[in-house]
């Protein structure tokens, strides 16, 4: 209305210029040409206005177009008329539409963002199976699709199966085989269908089968737990270690099968297994449903979601109860081993000591097989005997003996194996050269592992100086011509007596068995042995064999023993007295244990006995001295006391003898005319001293 | 041995084909036509006509290849015919005057040339634009649009509706001038003064003098604003130039031949080549037109016309002020 309005209004001022110019042009009388200016001016000022009144419609067309293109701009009112209200409703319009626009595209924004975010390929199939619209990941695997029929782009696709809205297909492209699942949505005439990449599923699905065989056939015990540590899964070697099926085990927790005592620890465990991931090799207790107790390895690993969150634990339990036994079992036989290795290097090591010492000791020490055979031999034996080790070694150990003392081996063998473990006694033996020397042994049997007799040891020492010595001091100092080892015969009991008296005086053990009262003989009661068959303190049974073993148990090698045998053959017939005496002298002559004077006085002794006697016996000589016997004594006597360092006086004398001061003075004082003894001062007592002559006395004698 | 080129090949590869000269003849015909009408009638201008030729050939064929063409011979036109118009330019000799008339005009110039330029920002027009109309409007009308619009590179359409606007407000005072010289009963010499200064094209201040037979003195007034010309290409050069105090060839040219002609050049070689000139400068402005979209042209609006008007009114009131106050 308002442009209405301007161009009426225009019009008007144009009719009234024109008005006044044709007035004033026809009475100035311009040319006609005028006119032509005037229409020329009317047609710019035309054009124009036309121009102006066209601009908002124009500017209008112009947006109207770009809007149709898409750039939704804004016009500007220049003017309040129609065209600014046409204007403003263009621009509520824009506004409206860019609002539309604006939602549209992120409605399509999201869309779209769901379907490239899509795990999947969607793309849709018309009626005649064309694909009509894919999304531009199926583009970016299949290229440019649009169009082209399914089974062109995707081989085999089973399009019979679109109506079933969901199914499982592989499609190989660039010789890969990809599994997919399809699903199918008809939307009218259009299929929709998403295929989906299940190849990490089926991966996932063939490591779940792969999980649970090895879950189920295991026979370690697998355990999967809550995060509060009840047990969610138990498999069938938990079912076999523990004895609870799954149902009696399932959402208990784990500590149910430990004592008591290893709770705590078991909750360490777990704090552990968050914190580090897992913990192994626990050997720790479990209690079986049955109450027993086994030993088991555990393995706790924690498990954890995509968030790294923990959701539970896995425990894997292995029996080890056995191999603990035998590691126990191997421990103790090794404790064993090495207690015996111990004992056996200290036994080594002290038989190495005492091979040492035997053989470095200055006794000749061998040994002799059970058939007399030499098995060992120090270095002493071959410097006392003369075989060196080589030749000794297998050699017959009765070559050692006399040709006298030959049955020795085979006598100290029996009396071994009678049970006489600690023999010792003085012999001889017969050097490499011939010679023969006095030896002291001493034998002890060698039992083999099982206790049997294996052999025998000796000990040997040369004593041939001190035997000689001895000997010749014996000789000297006895009244009788008697020897050591000898058996000597006595028709007359006093003598007999006599002898066994002077030899106690001598350091000698007397022993007499008779049955005879003693102090009938003369003879201390300490060494009387009444032969009686009553069995009592002090008696003997007049039995040769019990009186064999009385005799052969006498200690030491220094004993005088005095035999009654009328008793004994009163009671024993002679050929059992003479078989006894026969075996005494075997012993004596062997084990050199003293002098046995065998005695009778008695008619039971005939003439072929006497002589039998006479044959095994030595008889018994008395010595010749110049002196009377009891000064004679009293020289011996000195004479002993100083061969052991002592000087006796007067007083010594009379006590030992039991005689007065004045007859000890006087038997002194013949000694000293004799020459045999001199006093001399010690302090101030007078003591004696045997001179050299007396010595010489004393050695002949 | 050499070669002998053929003059078809050579003629093939120029780069001048058949639709071109066809072009060019086009456009050679509505410069020909414009100057032979402005002849028959000085009042229309032949850039004018030239222009409304070359819009109307223009927007009749609407042929985008022969636009592009044109667009392309533009270029080649324009520095040429700015070169040659210099020959229309005569720089008069200022002590011929009075020196109220001198003053007048200059004042009333400037006037009008700010006038319009301060309107037409206040209207929120583009500046190439007003700068368009006020040079238009102050100096001398289309040909000084013309020549300063390389310089300040308006729009084609800005170019075409600056022209046609400055024709409409010069008719407009053609058509005005009797009928206020008829009411006010001024003397001849003064409206010689009034249509010198304040009309825009030579050509309608030729018309409008003639009536009172004081044509020498109104074309000798208006010679003075057209030799503002040299000064105020000389500026805008300057102003517009891309590097500093930098001034195209053709303005150099431009000035140096209106110097030329209207000093040493005889006066019969100038006014033999002001044809050939009017004809060139008249070609180029109808290969402006035949590229333009009278739509376009037409979307300038009212808003020019306004100032441009306005303007005018300013300059026409202070020139009347001036006679009215007895000074001249």
């Amino acid at each position: 209305m308002r442009v209405f309005v301007r161009f009426v209004l225009l019009f008007t001022i144009i009719s009234a210029i024109s008005l006044v110019l044709g007035i004033s042009l026809v009475e100035v009388g311009v040319s006609p040409s005028y006119y032509a200016y005037v229409l020329i001016v009317v047609l710019i000022i035309s054009l124009f206005s036309a121009g102006s009144i066209l601009e908002p419609v124009e500017e209008l067309r112009d947006a109207f177009q770009s809007a149709v293109r898409g750039e939704m701009r804004r016009v500007t009112p220049k003017s309040s008329d129609e065209f600014g209200e046409l204007a403003s409703a263009f621009n509520w319009m824009i506004e409206e539409l860019i609002r539309e626009k604006k939602s549209l595209e992120e409605s399509e924004k999201r869309f779209r963002s769901v379907v490239e975010e899509l795990d999947g390929w969607l793309f849709e199939l018309d009626s005649h199976h064309r694909i009509v619209f894919a999304t531009a990941n199926f583009k970016e695997k299949f290229g440019d699709v649009e169009g082209k029929y399914v089974r062109d782009v995707l081989d085999n696709f089973p399009i019979e199966k679109l109506e079933s809205g969901k199914f499982e297909y592989e499609i190989i492209k660039d010789g890969k085989i990809i599994p997919v699942e399809v699903v199918v949505k008809k939307d009218g005439e259009i299929y929709r269908c998403l295929a989906r990449d299940i190849s990490g599923r089926r991966r996932i699905e063939r490591q779940l089968a792969f999980f649970k065989g090895i879950l189920e056939h295991s026979v370690d015990a697998i355990v999967i737990l809550d995060v509060d540590s009840r047990i969610t899964v138990w498999n069938r070697g938990a079912e076999m270690m523990f004895g609870y099926t799954a149902g009696e085990a399932v959402g208990k927790p784990l500590n149910f099968l430990m004592p008591k005592e290893h709770w705590r620890q078991c909750t360490e465990n777990f704090k552990r297994a968050v914190v580090e991931g897992h913990v192994k090799d626990i050997e720790a207790p479990r209690i079986r449903k049955d109450g027993e107790l086994i030993i088991v390895d555990q393995t706790l690993t924690s498990i954890h979601d995509s968030n790294g969150e923990v959701v539970g634990f896995v425990a894997i339990m292995r029996d080890i109860t056995k191999r603990k036994r035998a590691e126990l079992d191997l421990k103790n036989s090794l404790e064993e081993l090495e207690k015996r290795t111990r004992e056996l290097l200290e036994v080594q090591k002290e038989l190495q000591q005492l091979a040492s010492i035997v053989e470095n000791s200055n006794d000749a020490i061998y040994s002799v097989d059970i058939v007399g055979r030499i098995r060992s031999w120090n270095r002493t034996a071959e410097k006392v005997f003369g075989w060196s080790k080589e030749e000794a070694i297998g050699m017959d150990a009765s070559a050692l003996l006399p040709e006298e003392l030959k049955g020795e081996t085979e006598f100290i063998i029996r009396r071994i194996r009678e049970g006489d473990s600690g023999l010792s006694f003085e012999t001889r033996r017969q050097r490499k050269d011939g010679t023969v020397i006095d030896v002291e042994i001493t034998v002890s049997p060698i039992l083999d592992e099982l206790g049997e007799l294996s052999g025998i040891s000796i000990i040997a020492r040369d004593i041939s100086e001190k035997k000689r010595a001895e000997r010749e001091a014996e000789k000297r100092m006895f009244k009788y011509d008697v020897e050591r080892g000898r058996i000597y015969f006595a028709d007359n009991f006093d003598l007999a007596v006599d002898v066994i008296n002077d030899l106690v005086k001598c350091g000698y053990t007397g022993r007499v068995i008779s049955r005879r009262y003693p102090e009938n003989i003369g003879v201390c009661e300490d060494n009387y042995i009444m032969l009686s068959s009553r069995k009592m303190k002090g008696t003997l049974d007049p039995d040769p064999e019990k009186i064999y073993r009385e005799i052969m148990s006498l200690p030491g090698w220094k004993n005088a023993v005095l035999l009654d045998l009328d008793y004994l053959l009163v009671k024993r017939n002679f050929e059992e007295v003479y078989e006894l005496i026969q075996r005494l002298k075997d012993v004596f002559f062997v084990l050199n244990k003293g002098i046995l004077i065998v005695c009778s006085e008695s008619d039971l002794v005939g003439e072929r006995e006497f002589e039998l006697l006479k044959m095994e016996c030595s008889g018994i000589k008395s010595r010749k001295v110049e002196i009377p016997d009891e000064v004679y004594e009293v020289l011996r006597f000195i004479y002993s006391k100083n061969k052991i360092g002592e000087r006796p006086s007067i007083k010594d004398v009379m006590n030992n003898f039991g005689i007065t001061r004045n007859t000890a003075k006087k038997r002194v004082q013949q000694l000293l005319d004799r020459g045999l003894i001199r006093i001399i001062k010690d302090g101030r007592f007078k003591v004696m001293e045997v001179t050299e002559d007396g010595r010489q006395i004393m050695r002949v004698a | 041995m050499r070669e002998t080129v053929k003059l078809i090949e050579v003629a093939r590869e120029l780069p001048v084909s058949r639709k071109d000269l066809q072009m060019l003849l086009l456009l050679l015909v509505c410069g020909l036509m414009a100057y032979l009408i402005s002849i028959a009638n000085p009042a229309l201008e032949p850039l004018f006509l030239a222009l409304v030729f070359g819009i109307i050939a223009g927007n009749l064929q609407k042929d985008g290849e022969k636009g592009k063409i044109a667009e392309r011979y533009v270029p080649v036109l324009l520095p040429v015919g700015i070169t040659l118009y210099g020959v229309n330019i005569n720089i008069p000799y200022l002590g011929g005057f009075h020196p109220e008339v001198v003053a007048a005009t200059l004042i009333s110039a400037s006037l009008i040339f700010l006038a319009v330029f301060w309107i037409s920002s206040r209207l929120k027009l583009s500046k190439q634009m007003s700068v368009l109309l006020a040079c238009g409007s102050g100096i001398c009308g289309v040909s000084a649009i013309a020549i300063i619009s390389p310089l300040i590179k308006p729009k084609k359409e800005e170019f075409s509706a600056a022209i046609m606007i400055i024709t409409a407000v010069g008719l407009t005072g053609a058509i005005i001038y009797p009928t206020i010289a008829h009411f006010t009963n001024i003397s001849p010499e003064k409206f010689a003064v009034l249509s010198g200064a304040t009309l825009h094209q030579t050509g309608i201040v030729k018309i409008s003098s003639q009536l009172f037979g004081v044509e020498e003195e109104a074309l000798a007034i208006k010679g003075i604003r057209i030799a503002m010309i040299a000064l105020v290409v000389l500026v805008l050069s300057i102003i517009y130039s891309e590097s500093r105090f930098y001034v195209p060839w053709y303005i150099v040219s431009f000035l140096g031949v209106a110097l030329f002609s209207s000093t040493y050049l005889p006066s019969g070689i100038v006014q033999s080549l002001r044809p050939l000139a009017t004809v060139m400068f008249a070609t180029t402005l109808a290969a402006i037109g035949y590229t333009v979209n009278v739509g376009k042209v037409q979307r300038a609006g009212i808003r020019p016309l306004i100032a441009a008007y306005a303007g005018w009114m300013v300059g026409v009131v202070f020139i009347m002020l001036v006679i009215g106050s007895g000074v001249l």
